[in-house]
């Protein structure tokens, strides 16, 4: 969300791509929000202003679905087991379906941020 | 300051502003939009985005869209959001409004005249990017529905849109206010964007303004909206009828109204006189009656009692009648028919029709900018009768709100 990101030159080129995607893919195997059946989206921090409002817009639809994968992954934990790999979320399942709202929302924050903090001057 | 106008402006009349009297100019832009503008000297202007999409254009099982858009105004668009141009119009010192008609929904900024062009470009905005966010909708359904609750709990807002939809039942009968059991979406509120905000129903409408300036700042603002087709709205058919609304208030209301005629044709000028001859509205405070028929029937009534008449007039249709608030039914009754009497009375006595003019000038009622004095010139006391012999003989419309079982049914007033 904030900070230097070389995602744009990685993407855009196809030698550093090639390198660098299966060690992403790693990563997030290795990382195992997929084998509780959450999306990237469901794990981010949600205690914030901006993403609680950014999950407060969610069409009805997502916002169930958000839910309902959090009760499963709760579930899991309680029963310390996790999803096996046929069961788990698949990659193509993975959209970052909060993201773009989040973005929307910061930027509305920011814009409200200048607005308050505007100087003016006469001509 | 941001200012949304309340539910007792949709009553008012949209001014066809600008067909004659002052010296105006109207013109189209590429694509259609058409532009018109009075040059005033004022340090102030006031431009008007006057869309024809109002409740007479909503379609038959949406109704109350047409409400839902007009509280869309000045929401996020592609450009600027809801916040920012409600904060950038407080930088400039300008005033936003809404309002809707039978006929049109109109966005005006009222600001000064440096800053004009800003506000065309929010209105092209308006017109061609607005988002109809989900998340805003909830608010705007909020509005709507405080705003509805408002008329529900007037008598004066109920008795008039009972009138219209007697009257003209489909149309001009839909009621401007959004209905208690409405179901839109907002996708619902798209698809009826996408219909309605095309070129060929778009007018701007400036006041401090000057034509030639309009006409350039349109020609780029809206230049992306689509053409729109041409095809024509359905015509008005006046049914007239009978409504009875029950509700639990002490003063009775009563309207009595029948076919009026078009905005801008000679009748509707006549309308008006009659109008002003039947009058009601009192222009001297606390006076206990007025000079006018039904005024003075007021007077006589007591309790409180008021009557006044009114004149609509919509592009291919008008309704003209008058509206009574008192206690009793049978004091209406009476009243109507002294008025009737005063009236008739009054057209042999009236020696030339120069006297109507000054009363209708004198009496301060609002002559809507569109009405030049010439107009009334070729209104004689002869067409005046004339025209309320023919309004009595289209079928009336009766609407009376209240104590039903102790009101009177239309045909016992005639």
């Amino acid at each position: 969300m904030s900070g230097i990101t070389l995602v744009n030159q990685v993407k855009s080129s196809k030698f550093l791509s090639g390198l660098l995607q299966p060690v992403a893919n790693a990563f997030v195997n290795a990382a195992g929000y997929r084998k509780l059946g959450l999306r990237y989206d469901d794990v981010l921090r949600e205690e914030t202003d901006i993403i609680r409002e950014a999950v407060n817009r969610l069409p009805d639809n997502e916002g169930y679905e958000r839910v309902y994968r959090m009760k499963v992954a709760f579930q899991y934990s309680l029963s310390h087991t996790i999803a096996t790999k046929d069961t788990a979320l698949k990659p193509e399942d993975d959209v970052r379906y909060l993201t773009p709202i989040i973005d929307e929302v910061a930027a509305e924050f920011a814009e409200k941020e200048d607005f308050n903090n505007i100087k003016s001057y006469s001509k | 300051m941001l200012s949304i106008s309340s539910a007792r402006k949709t009553l008012n009349l949209v001014p066809t502003v600008l067909k004659a009297g002052y010296a105006t100019a109207v013109s189209k832009t590429g694509n259609g939009v058409k532009v018109a503008a009075i040059d005033e000297s004022s340090p102030t202007a006031s431009v008007s985005l006057v869309i024809n999409a109002g409740s007479r254009f909503e379609p038959k099982d949406k109704a109350g869209i047409a409400h839902f858009v007009k509280n869309f105004g000045f929401k996020n668009n592609g450009k600027r959001s809801a916040f920012r141009i409600a904060r950038e119009t407080e930088l400039v010192g300008g005033v936003l409004s809404s309002n809707l008609g039978r006929e049109n929904v109109t966005f005006t900024a009222e600001c000064l005249k440096e800053d004009v062009p800003y506000f065309v470009e929010v209105f092209g905005d308006l017109v061609a990017q607005t988002k109809f966010a989900e998340h805003e909708f909830h608010g705007v359904a909020h509005e709507v529905a405080s705003e509805v609750s408002y008329a529900e709990s007037s008598p004066e807002i109920t008795v008039i849109e009972a009138a219209h939809n007697a009257a003209f039942r489909n149309g001009l009968g839909n009621s401007v206010f959004a209905t208690p059991y409405a179901e839109i979406s907002i996708s619902d509120l798209k698809k009826f964007a996408a219909d309605n905000f095309v070129a060929n129903k778009i007018a701007l409408v400036a006041t401090g303004v000057s034509e030639a300036e309009l006409k350039n700042l349109a020609n780029t603002a809206f230049s992306h909206v689509a053409a729109g087709s041409d095809a024509k709205a359905e015509g008005s058919k006046y049914y007239g009828g009978d409504v009875r609304v029950a509700q639990n208030t002490e003063a009775g209301h009563v309207a009595v109204a029948f076919q009026g005629a078009a905005a801008g044709t000679p009748e509707f000028y006549t309308a008006q006189v009659l109008r002003s001859l039947l009058g009601g509205d009192r222009f001297v405070k606390w006076s206990t009656a007025g000079v006018s028929p039904l005024s003075a029937a007021a007077g006589k009534i007591g309790h409180g009692a008021q009557i006044s008449a009114f004149n609509f007039g919509y592009s291919d249709a008008g309704l003209f009648g008058a509206a009574a608030k008192s206690v009793s039914a049978d004091e209406f009754k009476r009243a109507l028919a002294q008025a009737k009497f005063e009236t008739a009375a009054r057209y042999e006595t009236r020696v030339a029709s120069t006297e109507i003019l000054a009363a209708q000038a004198f009496q301060g009622q609002k002559v809507s900018v569109s009405e030049s004095l010439a107009a009334f010139d070729n209104v004689s006391a002869a067409d005046v009768s004339k025209f309320a012999a023919k309004l009595l003989s289209s079928k009336p419309t009766t609407v009376v709100l209240g104590r039903t079982s102790e009101l009177p049914y239309g045909d016992a007033l005639f």
